[in-house]
């Protein structure tokens, strides 16, 4: 009885809340980029926006991205973009990468929407490239994945360049949306940024974006072209 | 009878014993350091202050009065007491609350500077910090003509809380040292041969391939340097005769900084380390991790002002103080010196083996880390200088060796021994009586000042019986640090790093000292997961 008592007072001790910041304090983050972009077609306006909220190891995320054309279209970059939202449970599973896995609800042009579920993993790979590398599975049965990595080059403590890359792969095609299957779209390019405050960066870039193979197929039929040259200007924030 | 009589002779030795009773009410507000006005925690109306002055063998009573809207608690760093006047709350007591009064009560074993803070919160790093002075019974072995207290600390424009969000979001957030590419370039234009340049190339890939940087010298940046809980500008004077030999107590309080303490025209002559006196050792600089304490001896025979100096490791500021024989007066500040820059070494690495592989770490016997702007010549003090005067008590052979490792992730901001916080891990238990070595690895790159609670470390420094006493050893950067400890009172005490955002992210253990003779826990012998000890038990009975 006595062992059983002190093993109680054991475990209870073990599981005292003293002093327990480390893992009873939780986090956020909010981060977003607004930029206008210029082409050989109609100017628009795109955004990237991602919060986190949560301790160290389990975090919900969300995020939203979309290109707006000043026509009031939106653009679906070949179908793999519209107006993208999602939310993710993710979860530390080495020091600089977070696996995680959620839900898509994405609205195309023409009132085209799509759910799926995804799953991937986040992180800073060696050399300090950062990737975000994601699949995942549409109410269509379409499989896609996507892989985003960017970089910072700094200049000074203050003035950085980011070159970025994108690109997707889809399992099949999804006419309705312009979607084509394999390789769809790479899109590459680089924001030089001014960090006025670490959280406040105004940016100028450019990127290329290339359709490729039957998402190409389907730019040429609607007349549209299969790459575009973008200058770039925005602003970064976070909080 | 022969009892009464020995009585008699030990009360005879250890003289009257001395009884005293102390205020201290803690407050919130607003004070000026440097010409801004400053939100801080305050004790008696008091930033860096008061020094509580005590005599070895005083019965001490102390009445803490808590003036805020939160709990507070007063640890007594590196004084040795019974574990319930500690003050950790949750490990000790359970703090003291708004509104009403603690009363601390112990008798002092031991002599020499020491310090007070609170243990909650934020509150230490926010002001609330201040000096022990305690005579030795039987009066300073080396006497001086002044005495003062140099406590230093850093205070932050931002909130503590507002620090730990940052960094949380963002490990680099504070680094404004980052190397650039610029950098790189003015560094393969300045190459001298290809050799040269191949090795530029290959430490920035290195660094690089572990997403690293190696100006990564310390977590915040934007401090002001305090001392006595003034800034630089307001400059704290001392006052001396040239020729009087001045005791200098100096204290690292601070929340997040070491620092490389010099005063230009004087030598220091080391003559106490955490407490304790050390067989006097003359330096020209010395290096102060957060929590330890060095008792100085200088000699200015000159008629005019010395500035003293205390650098953060990463060269961004200055602690400053003058002595002086007249108010008013000042000596040149010196410009903040050349940070360093972390060697692959610090790494745990030879600069030859560019991949982490850590059962390749180096194990130097002891760390010697001179400031890398030290001028040439300049004795600065190791570790390895210090030598115990007391050889009265005993170095017992420990009789088990605990390992550990001390581990972080600068990217999460997370801070850690054996890659575990302080919340994933059960605590280490001891008997009553024994001697325990610890063998801690630094695997991270910042330099960690551990300090344990209650207890003294022997700190194994190669000088064998000589080897010094001390509550607080810094680990610097890849390198291993030994010391013993004899548990020598019941108890629960605190492990952890000095840093106080490494201790609240995670760098902290419990250590239980269990009456002798008692049976130690499951889990000391064996480590285990809350959950699964649990169940072992359950499965057992």
């Amino acid at each position: 009885m006595r062992t059983i008592t002190k093993g109680l007072v054991a475990i209870l001790l073990s599981a005292s809340p003293a002093l327990a910041m480390d893992d009873l304090a939780t986090y956020w983050r909010v981060d977003g980029l607004v930029e206008r972009r210029a082409s050989s077609v109609s100017p628009d306006t795109a955004w990237q926006g991602s919060a986190w909220i949560g301790g160290d190891t389990d975090r919900i995320r969300i995020e939203s991205s979309g290109v707006l054309g000043d026509n009031g279209r939106i653009d679906n970059e070949g179908g793999t973009q519209g107006i993208d939202n999602r939310v993710y449970y993710s979860r530390m599973i080495a020091p600089f990468w977070d696996a995680k896995v959620g839900l898509q609800m994405s609205a195309f042009d023409r009132g085209e929407t799509r759910a799926g579920f995804l799953a991937g993993v986040e992180g800073l790979a060696p050399y300090g490239v950062h990737i975000d590398a994601v699949a995942g599975v549409s109410n269509t049965g379409i499989v896609s994945g996507r892989l985003e990595a960017t970089y910072d080059i700094l200049f000074t403590q203050k003035l950085i360049a980011q070159p970025y890359v994108e690109a997707m792969v889809a399992s099949a095609d999804d006419p309705a949306i312009r979607l084509g299957a394999g390789l769809s779209r790479i899109e590459g390019g680089l924001r030089l940024r001014y960090e006025i405050e670490k959280e406040v960066a105004p940016f100028i870039g450019a990127g290329f974006e290339q359709f490729t193979g039957a998402t190409a197929g389907f730019a040429t039929t609607d007349g549209e072209p299969t790459s575009k040259l973008r200058l770039l200007a925005g602003v970064k924030v976070w909080f | 009878m022969r009892g009464f009589l020995a009585c008699l002779v030990l009360w005879a030795v250890a003289g009257p014993a001395s009884a005293g009773t102390y205020d201290l009410v803690i407050d919130h507000q607003s004070k000026r350091i440097d010409g801004q006005e400053r939100q801080v925690f305050t004790i008696n109306g008091e930033i860096g202050g008061p020094t509580l002055h005590w005599t070895e063998g005083e019965e001490v009573t102390i009445n803490v009065i808590n003036r805020l809207k939160e709990d507070t608690s007063i640890h007594w760093h590196g004084i040795l007491l019974p574990s319930d006047q500690d003050g950790v709350p949750g490990i000790s007591f359970d703090g003291i609350k708004p509104g009403t009064t603690f009363t601390y009560r112990f008798k002092v074993r031991q002599s020499g500077t020491y310090w007070y803070h609170s243990h909650s919160g934020n509150q230490e790093q926010e002001g609330f910090y201040a000096p022990i002075v305690i005579a030795p019974a039987g009066g300073e072995k080396l006497k001086a003509d002044r005495d003062y207290v140099v406590l230093m600390s850093d205070q932050h424009a931002l909130s503590a809380d507002t620090i730990l969000r940052k960094l949380k979001q963002d490990g680099d957030y504070f680094n404004d040292h980052r190397r650039t590419l610029p950098d790189l370039v003015r560094a393969l234009a300045n190459a001298k041969s290809s050799d040269a340049r191949q090795a530029i190339v290959s430490d920035r890939l290195a660094w690089a391939e572990m997403r690293m940087d190696p100006t990564d010298l310390a977590d915040v940046s934007g401090y002001t340097f305090l001392v006595n809980g003034r800034g630089p500008m307001d400059n704290w004077t001392g006052l001396f005769k040239p020729g009087e030999k001045v005791r200098l107590r100096f204290i690292n309080g601070s929340a997040m900084s070491l620092f490389d303490v010099a005063v230009p025209g004087l030598r220091l002559t080391i003559v106490r380390a955490d407490g304790n006196a050390v067989q006097p050792v003359t330096v020209d600089a010395f290096r102060i991790g957060a929590g330890e304490t060095y008792d100085v001896l200088v000699e200015p025979r000159e008629d005019r002002a010395y500035t003293i100096t205390a650098q953060s490791i990463d060269r961004r500021g200055i602690a400053r103080a003058t002595l002086a024989p007249r108010d008013g007066m000042a000596a040149p500040l010196p410009q903040p010196g050349t940070p360093g820059l972390l060697g692959m070494m610090d790494m745990g690495m030879p600069m030859d083996m560019p991949h982490m592989d850590h059962s390749k770490m180096d194990h130097a016997p002891f760390p010697q880390v001179p400031p890398v702007d030290a001028p040439s010549g300049a004795k600065v003090l190791s570790y390895a200088d210090l030598k115990r005067t007391d050889h009265a008590y005993p170095l017992p052979a420990p009789g088990r060796t605990i390992a550990m490792r001390l581990t972080g992730n600068m990217d999460r901001y997370i801070w850690s021994f054996d890659d575990k916080k302080y919340s994933e891990q059960p605590s280490l238990d001891f008997s009553e009586g024994e001697t325990v070595r610890f063998v801690l690895h630094n695997e991270t790159m910042m330099n960690h000042p551990i300090h344990v609670h209650g207890l003294w470390m022997d700190l194994d420094n190669g000088t064998g019986v000589d080897r010094p006493r001390k509550h607080t050893v810094i680990v610097p950067p890849g390198r291993t640090v030994t010391f013993d400890i004899t548990m020598s009172t019941v108890g629960r005490w605190p492990f952890h790093c000095h840093l106080l955002f490494h201790m609240m992210t995670g760098m902290f253990r419990e250590f239980v000292v269990h009456p002798r003779g008692e049976p130690l826990p499951v889990s000391a012998a064996k480590p285990m997961a809350p959950m699964s000890m649990g169940m072992d038990h359950a499965h057992h009975h």
